[in-house]
Formats: C-alpha cells, sequence, structure tokens
C-alpha cells in the first residue's frame, strides 16, 4: 500500500468468471426459492418462509461479497455495510414477543379501552393518559 | 504527506488527477467515498427494513389473506423481472471493473445493458399493474378483493404491494437517470469518470442495492406459502 501513484492502480480487480459464476449461482438460487415455494415442508408455512428467506439471505451475501466488493473492500467500508443490517436485525428483535402481546388484558394494546372499562367514556384524552399506568388502579376508584 | 499543497493546486489546475487536497493519499479518498456510499446505502436499510417489519407484522396477521391475494401476482412476471435485475447487476459489475482498468468500451459496453435492464423491469412493472387495476386490487373504495380473501387483509397485502415494489420502482426510476448520466459522462470522455472509478463504483454499489432489495421483495410477494 506504500505506492504513491496519484491514479491509485491498487484496488482489487475481480476476475470476470469469479462474476459469471456469481451471476450463475443467483439464478440457480432463484430456481430454488421458486421450487421451494411449490413445496410443502414440515412444520407447514413457518418452515416455508425460513427455506424462503433462508435463500434470500445466501443471494443477498452474494451481491454484497462479490458484485458490491465487499470481501475485497477495506475494514472500515466492511462494518459499514453490516451496520444497516445490524439495525434490521434489532428492528425485527422488538417483535419476539409479538405473538404474546394480545395476552395481556386490553388497556395494554388500546388506552381507549382502559378509560371505558373506569367509566370514563366521554373522557377526553389527556397528555400523559396513556391508560398504561391505569392497569394497576382498581376499577371502581 | 504523500500530496504537498503546491502539488495538489498543481493536480487541480490541470485537471488531471481526481486526488482531492484534503486526502493524504488517493487510497484514503476512495475509502472515504465508499464508505460514505455505504452510509448513504444503511439509510435505504433503515428505510426499507422499517417497511419489511411492518410487512412481518401484517403478514403474522393476515397470513390467509396474504396467501390468497398473492395468487393475484404472477411468478411468470416476478421472476422475469429477478432475472433482469440479476443480469443487470452482473453487466453492472463488469461495467465497474472496466471503469478500474480504464476500458472505456467495456464500461459502456456494460453499463448500456445495465439501463436496458431497468427499463425492461419499469415496462414489466407497468404490465404487472395495469393488470392489478383492471382487476381493482387498488387499496380504495374501489376496491374488490380476491374471491376468498378477506377486504381488510386484502387490502393491507395491496397496500404493501404497491408501497413496497413502488417505492423498490421509484429507485429503478432514479437508478436509470443515474445510469443514463454515467453513461452520457463516459461517452463524453469527461475526465471526472475516467480518471477516477469511484462515481462509476457508487453508481454501482447503488445498483446492486435496488437488485438486493428486490432479491427479498421477489419471495414475500410472489412466493408466499399456504
Amino acid at each position: 500500500m506504500s505506492n504513491k501513484s496519484p491514479v491509485g492502480a491498487h484496488h482489487h480487480i475481480t476476475p470476470v468468471r469469479t462474476y459469471v459464476a456469481t451471476l450463475f449461482g443467483l439464478l440457480v438460487l432463484m430456481a430454488l426459492t421458486i421450487a421451494a415455494a411449490k413445496v410443502s415442508f414440515p412444520g407447514g408455512t413457518l418452515t416455508n418462509n425460513i427455506v424462503a428467506m433462508l435463500i434470500a439471505c445466501i443471494k443477498a451475501t452474494l451481491v454484497m461479497l462479490i458484485f458490491m466488493g465487499v470481501a475485497y473492500t477495506t475494514k472500515l467500508a466492511k462494518l459499514w455495510s453490516v451496520l444497516g443490517f445490524l439495525w434490521l436485525t434489532f428492528a425485527f428483535g422488538i417483535l419476539i414477543d409479538y405473538n404474546t402481546r394480545d395476552a395481556i388484558p386490553g388497556p395494554y394494546n388500546d388506552p381507549g379501552s382502559a378509560l371505558r372499562a373506569n367509566g370514563a367514556r366521554d373522557l377526553p384524552a389527556t397528555p400523559g393518559d396513556s391508560g398504561v399506568e391505569r392497569i394497576g388502579k382498581p376499577k371502581d376508584e | 504527506m504523500a500530496v504537498s499543497p503546491a502539488h495538489a493546486d498543481e493536480h487541480l489546475a490541470h485537471g488531471e488527477s481526481p486526488l482531492h487536497e484534503q486526502y493524504e493519499d488517493i487510497d484514503q479518498q476512495n475509502e472515504s467515498y465508499i464508505v460514505g456510499m455505504w452510509t448513504f446505502l444503511v439509510t435505504e436499510v433503515m428505510f426499507f427494513g422499517a417497511l419489511f417489519v411492518t410487512y412481518a407484522l401484517y403478514r403474522s396477521k393476515y397470513q390467509q389473506d396474504f396467501y390468497v391475494s398473492h395468487l393475484e401476482t404472477s411468478t411468470f412476471w416476478g421472476g422475469l423481472n429477478t432475472v433482469v435485475l440479476l443480469c443487470s447487476s452482473f453487466t453492472m459489475a463488469i461495467a465497474v471493473r472496466a471503469s478500474m482498468l480504464k476500458n472505456r468500451t467495456t464500461v459502456i459496453a456494460g453499463l448500456v445493458p445495465t439501463l436496458a435492464g431497468a427499463v425492461t423491469f419499469l415496462c414489466v412493472k407497468y404490465i404487472e399493474y395495469t393488470e392489478k387495476f383492471t382487476h381493482h386490487h387498488y387499496p380504495g373504495p374501489g376496491f374488490i378483493p380476491p374471491s376468498g380473501a378477506s377486504r381488510g387483509g386484502s387490502q393491507i397485502f395491496f397496500s404493501m404491494y404497491f408501497g413496497m415494489t413502488g417505492l423498490h420502482g421509484i429507485h429503478i426510476l432514479i437508478g436509470i437517470i443515474a445510469i443514463g448520466i454515467l453513461i452520457w459522462l463516459w461517452y463524453k470522455k469527461r475526465p471526472i469518470v475516467t480518471e477516477d472509478y469511484v462515481p462509476t463504483e457508487m453508481v454501482g454499489l447503488y445498483w446492486h442495492f435496488v437488485d438486493l432489495v428486490w432479491v427479498f421483495l421477489f419471495p414475500l410477494y410472489y412466493l408466499i406459502p399456504k
């Protein structure tokens, strides 16, 4: 990296056959997704979804590593290339309890129902009164 | 310091070197540009990511409606568009490679089919959207749900379908403009592209990202399991 040439001739040149192989791999994976969608895997919809997303993730990784050159870029650029997807993991992470949220009594999901439960039908919404605080309070206050 | 200020001025005066004075050397400059582009792409991931999260929520809630509604999308057109985008990503990669090697003919030979792929994609999208509209599968008062799907769940599906593929389509449109300008610059032998591969690389990164989004959109809207 001590080459001082202002034109900078030392970036990685990927062989054309690597790109051709990547394209071929991507097309095969696409055919695989379409085929997998027609099969009913054991475990039902969930397994089908996992298979479809797994193939999509492999395709995305191929595109990023080879076509976008992440495999050959600097460490800093590599870090930035994964940051967005890290955020996406967190975004999906906050949904892990989604299916259990219905088990929590109504007011938690719907502040309006908390007000009705307390008998205040036409109570205007006040700032800070989200209904969440009302959960612990006895009904006939 | 690889380049003294006087040296840098000289470069700027002649318009020969792409190296700007605030950088130590071309490697540092290139890295800054690429990291900057990735920063933009991170915001794009967050932008589309929020929509994917929304999709996941509604899909888990209205799986049956999503399944029935997705039968209205065509795997053929969706698959064709996937092939078109993957191939255009490939030709873009070839063009970026050629720009590093300063091979102008190959750059243009790579960019033109990329542009053609982008236009083809939008044409196919036009055919698909027209079909949805003639069947009244667009959300609103005139909405007619596909038989077997509830009105609410099906409208959510088509709202998200038009929202996400539409947003992706706008990205394709921006890509067409960017690639078009790039071809013109290469054709005119402008030093901004011929002396520095980074502008070509940045348009390339953008285009691959658009391809990346479609890789996820395709199974989520065209191949929903029962």
